[in-house]
């Protein structure tokens, strides 16, 4: 009995175990292979500067994936809320007022993403789909509008390119996002969605609720993590938070995160998932690993925790 | 038990391929060296080591095998490591990304082929001690983010541009050329006037040519010029040949082999005579005028070795010196194109060109020019002589 038990708690945690180990592995072996220079201090920073808008984005992503829903918007709203960003604080010479512009759109599009989902009974990969476009086309339409491929911030957002403050900035959201997580109907509620929706449904949860407050929390990751974005460059430009929805995708699944949701969803997964895919792309060139090759690695990596994280019985593609 | 299976292999696979990538030279060309590859020992000139980053907006395709073939051909001569990464041209975090990452690996000097983000990278170059410089880009493409930041910034070296600044000389000639082939229905293709001001100017240059043609032609020889269609980084739409049925000549300015061409295919519209520039050495060379489906008729790219422009300004900036002649503030150069306007200027480039064949024996330039352009290792280097130099890769100058 002791012995059944204790192979069902290492199978519940072998995720937990494959994602740090695999964080472990990526640090021991481009320590190794970059000869110290994954150590050095100008290296740290860059690697908490390259990590924190990959960790604010996944951490709010957990909340969606628990669902064993998707969002492929999220590279197209990252793109629109940072080049608003910077027009309304150019134009009203206000950061608070253009961070609380983006803000309000964001959770307008989670409520939007989550209600309209679930009232038209589409999958909410269908509306995110929907919302990829529209912020697709608003981010080509308002550089078309500019004539130019790049737009700059008059002030400099230094403050938040500091280490300190983006190291406070994830450890804010991984605590608030912990709590919500761990300590909230919310959080145990999206993995009883991403479990059985159906079942949960009928114990009497009002799912409808819940996926719009998971969506909505998102929504104010994605604003915050496109301030700290804007901060890096000062500017935006018609390409910006390209390919960001599948970044984010790849970090939680190397994190450990399965895409089908459920109970095995962990907010660590966003932490461990985003250093691990940071480290993996930083290391590689600092190991001196061809352009080419880079690809493969991260395609190889990819494809076999897909193969390791995804449960079969569910399938491996999300709702 | 599979998926610990899977683990190992992975982690076998990975390693396997990261030291295998670790161990291969830093530019990972096979292209053989050259007769002329001699070590800094034999020029006589005793050259420092420095490490210096490609960042390049490609990564692949025969441009990108040529100027690799060409690092590789002189990185032991001028005892030089190169490491490279890949730039986006439309996303500044990206860009910033690939140079913290060249940064960390040690490099002392980064020559960059796209400019998005550039005044955010060179603060980040300015802390940490790293200089900048451009090539294949005149770094006026993001331009409410470059320009007077950029070239008065002291840690920006200059840049070489992708052949002239200003392509006016080659819509002249291709308006000559569609005069001189009797053509009446020509299109035009450009990319956005924001990204590519010179594709715009170059349109009005040809529109003018052909206008003081019209001027003096009589009715039935007149030539009908389309209104220019605005590309958006995208392939050229089918409909755009519905749009112009009787179009019997098309002038892409904008990329033709990779954005047009391809659309010329899928429409059964290659009979239509391209006019073109961005040689990708793929399909424009196997359908060039007589070959193929002669589709293409002429085309336009720079040469590979000018990226010794940038390159020595950093190893000469790395290593404390300077030309006499240095301009105080950074420059934007222009470099020789190989312009191909016939079969003859196509077998030549395909003869001797190192942008065709990849082989450093075919560069303008030995390693051991490239020592004697750097004023470090030749007190009588001069700037004017650098430029020169990149001033003298065109079709006339191939052997």
């Amino acid at each position: 009995m002791g012995k059944t038990m204790k192979n069902s708690s290492l199978k519940t945690h072998i995720g937990d175990i494959f994602s740090f180990a695999g964080l472990l592995l990526c640090v021991i072996v481009f320590s190794i292979l970059s000869k110290g220079k994954l150590w050095s201090a100008y290296n740290l920073g860059v690697l908490v500067q390259q990590t924190c808008v990959y960790a604010i984005l996944a951490m709010g992503a957990v909340f969606i994936y628990s669902m064993g829903y998707m969002d492929i918007s999220l590279g197209a709203q990252v793109g629109v809320y940072c080049l608003l960003l910077i027009l309304i604080t150019n134009a009203s010479g206000s950061l608070i007022l253009g961070f609380v512009s983006i803000l309000a759109i964001a959770i307008l599009c989670g409520l939007i993403n989550g209600y309209v989902s679930v009232k038209l009974g589409l999958p909410s990969i269908v509306t995110s789909i929907f919302l990829n476009a529209i912020f697709g086309g608003a981010q080509m339409l308002i550089m078309e509008r500019l004539g130019t491929n790049s737009i700059s911030m008059d002030q400099k957002l230094t403050f938040f390119k500091q280490m300190p403050v983006m190291l406070a900035a994830i450890v804010i959201i991984a605590l608030i996002s912990v709590f919500l997580y761990q300590y909230t109907q919310l959080g145990k509620l999206v993995k009883g969605i991403g479990a059985n929706e159906t079942a949960t449904s009928i114990s009497g949860v009002n799912t409808t609720k819940w996926k719009v407050l998971a969506y909505v929390f998102f929504g104010v990751c994605i604003a915050v993590g496109a301030l700290f974005l804007t901060a890096r460059t000062n500017s935006a430009g018609k390409g910006t938070g390209a390919g960001y929805a599948m970044d984010i995708m790849v970090s939680l699944l190397l994190g450990g995160m399965p895409l089908s949701g459920g109970m095995r969803s962990k907010i660590s997964a966003a932490l461990v998932g985003t250093f691990t895919y940071v480290i993996l792309a930083n290391g590689l060139i600092l190991s001196g690993v061809s352009t080419t090759l880079i690809y493969i690695i991260k395609a190889i990596v990819f494809m076999a925790v897909i193969l390791m994280t995804c449960r079969k019985k569910d399938g491996v593609l999300p709702r | 038990m599979k998926k610990f299976l899977a683990l190992i292999l992975v982690l076998l696979m990975t390693a396997s391929l990261a030291a295998c990538g670790t161990s291969a030279p830093a530019a990972s060309n096979d292209a053989p060296a050259a007769s002329n590859d001699a070590p800094a020992a034999e020029s006589g000139v005793k050259t420092v080591h420095h490490k210096i980053g490609i960042a390049h907006y490609v990564d692949s395709g025969r441009a990108v095998d040529a100027m690799r073939a060409f690092l590789k051909g002189i990185e032991g001569p001028l005892d030089v490591e190169f490491v490279f990464a890949t730039l986006s041209t439309y996303d500044e975090a990206t860009n910033l990304t690939a140079i913290q990452n060249l940064i960390s690996s040690g490099c002392e000097g980064i020559l960059m082929s796209a400019d998005m983000g550039t005044p955010a990278i060179l603060e980040e170059c300015a802390s940490a001690g790293v200089y900048v410089a451009g090539f294949l880009c005149d770094y006026n493409q993001s331009y409410w983010t470059a320009n007077e930041e950029v070239f008065g910034n002291e840690y920006f070296l200059g840049t070489v541009c992708d052949g002239h600044a200003d392509i006016s000389f080659y819509a002249e000639d291709v308006a000559a050329k569609i005069i001189e082939g009797g053509y009446k229905h020509v299109g035009v293709v450009i990319f956005p006037e924001y990204a590519y001001p010179n594709q715009a100017a170059a349109s009005k240059v040809f529109r003018e040519k052909i206008d003081a043609y019209n001027a003096t032609a009589a009715d039935a020889d007149k030539i009908e010029v389309y209104e220019d269609q605005v590309l958006n980084f995208a392939p050229l739409e089918a409909t755009y040949f519905s749009t112009y049925p009787e179009m019997d000549a098309l002038f892409s300015i904008a990329a033709g082999a990779g954005m047009v061409y391809p659309t010329m295919v899928a429409s059964g519209k290659t009979d239509i005579p391209l006019f073109t520039s961005g040689f990708e050495a793929t399909d424009d060379a196997d359908n060039f005028g007589s070959s193929g489906n002669g589709c293409f008729k002429s085309t336009l790219c720079s040469t590979p070795e000018a990226i010794v422009y940038p390159l020595c300004l950093v190893i000469d900036k790395l290593n404390g010196t300077t030309y006499a002649d240095l301009p105080e503030k950074a420059e934007r150069v222009d470099c020789s194109v190989l312009e191909i306007m016939s079969d003859e200027d196509m077998a030549k480039v395909k003869e001797s060109a190192m942008y065709y064949s990849a082989d450093f024996a075919d560069s303008f330039l030995t390693a051991e020019d490239v020592i004697n352009l750097c004023a470090s290792y030749n007190p009588n280097a001069t700037y004017a002589g650098l430029v020169d130099a990149i001033n003298h890769m065109s079709v006339a100058d191939l052997k």
